[in-house]
């Protein structure tokens, strides 16, 4: 009997610790739905940067109802310059598609048809709205950095 | 025996302090809103933290209780030890991978039920030193 509770006590001993580790490292390892979402992003708005190691995202929201997405982030350019962004984008079959422009800046995006009504004041009452709505995730900025960099 | 005793209690005090605090610390992130969003690993980790710490209260219960048969003295030491371990590791990597350095106190509870563990290992080897010493 007490050969049997040995046994059994040392495998589910075993199988705890191997199920802990094997998760927290595997959670660790692996971004999430949202994460797949904006790291596909940065990839692809990677390719524009020269210096790439600089590109770094201090925030990131997406709100996959409304389609909308706000991230700030920044990074040198060309000159070396520090060039900091804090833009909305639209969403569009669970891609970031569309940049509609940055909420601080005065640049006027070259916006395709259908994007037209994208105003200034326009993007920063979606980007109120988008930062109050209950379903809107807030992306951690040091796990997206870590994912990034693999 | 009192060595043992001390360090269980200690687990068991680190173990209870360890749920309450990640209970308080989802909570504060999830309803008051702290800049960071509860995101998969820290509800994943911080379920491998509750189900760990839940099984050491158990075993220092039982421990307390008297219910360990002495046989199964060594197998209890090495369990509490090394869940003890997998306790402080998971929140090392959980606050590695996303938490900010500020809430780095929460890990003082996993030191408390470490500490404990090495206690509740090292009174088995006091004893085993004085039954030895008597047999001499």
């Amino acid at each position: 009997m007490l050969k049997r509770i040995k046994r059994i006590w040392i495998v589910s001993l075993i199988i705890i610790i191997a199920i802990s580790f094997g998760l927290s490292i595997y959670l660790y390892n692996t971004p999430d739905e949202n994460e797949k979402i904006l790291i596909n992003w940065a990839n692809e708005r990677m390719k524009d940067i020269t210096y790439k190691n600089t590109f770094k995202i201090q925030e990131a929201e997406i709100n996959k109802e409304k389609g909308y997405c706000i991230i700030s982030y920044h990074y040198d350019d060309e000159q070396g310059e520090n060039q900091s962004c804090r833009e909305v984008w639209k969403m569009e079959d669970n891609e970031i598609k569309t940049n509609l422009g940055d909420l601080g800046g005065t640049k006027v995006m070259d916006l395709p048809i259908g994007y037209l009504n994208y105003t200034s004041d326009k993007l920063k009452e979606i980007a109120t709205e988008i930062e109050n709505d209950s379903k809107t995730v807030s992306l951690d900025s040091n796990r997206l950095t870590r994912l990034l960099e693999k | 025996m009192k060595t043992k005793r001390t360090g269980t209690i200690l687990c068991l005090v680190g173990n209870i302090l360890n749920i309450i605090g990640f209970i308080i610390f989802i909570l504060y992130f999830k309803t008051l809103g702290s800049g960071i969003s509860v995101n998969t690993e820290m509800i994943v980790d911080g379920l491998i933290i509750v189900i760990d710490s839940a099984i050491m209260i158990a075993l220092s219960i039982l421990f307390l209780k008297g219910k360990i048969n002495k046989d199964l003295m060594k197998l209890y030491s090495i369990s509490m030890l090394l869940l003890s371990i997998t306790l402080f590791a998971v929140l090392c990597i959980l606050f590695l991978s996303s938490v900010l350095c500020c809430y780095m106190i929460y890990i003082v509870f996993p030191i408390i039920s470490l500490v404990g563990s090495i206690m509740i290992l090292a009174g088995k080897e006091k004893n085993e030193v004085k039954e030895t010493k008597k047999d001499n």
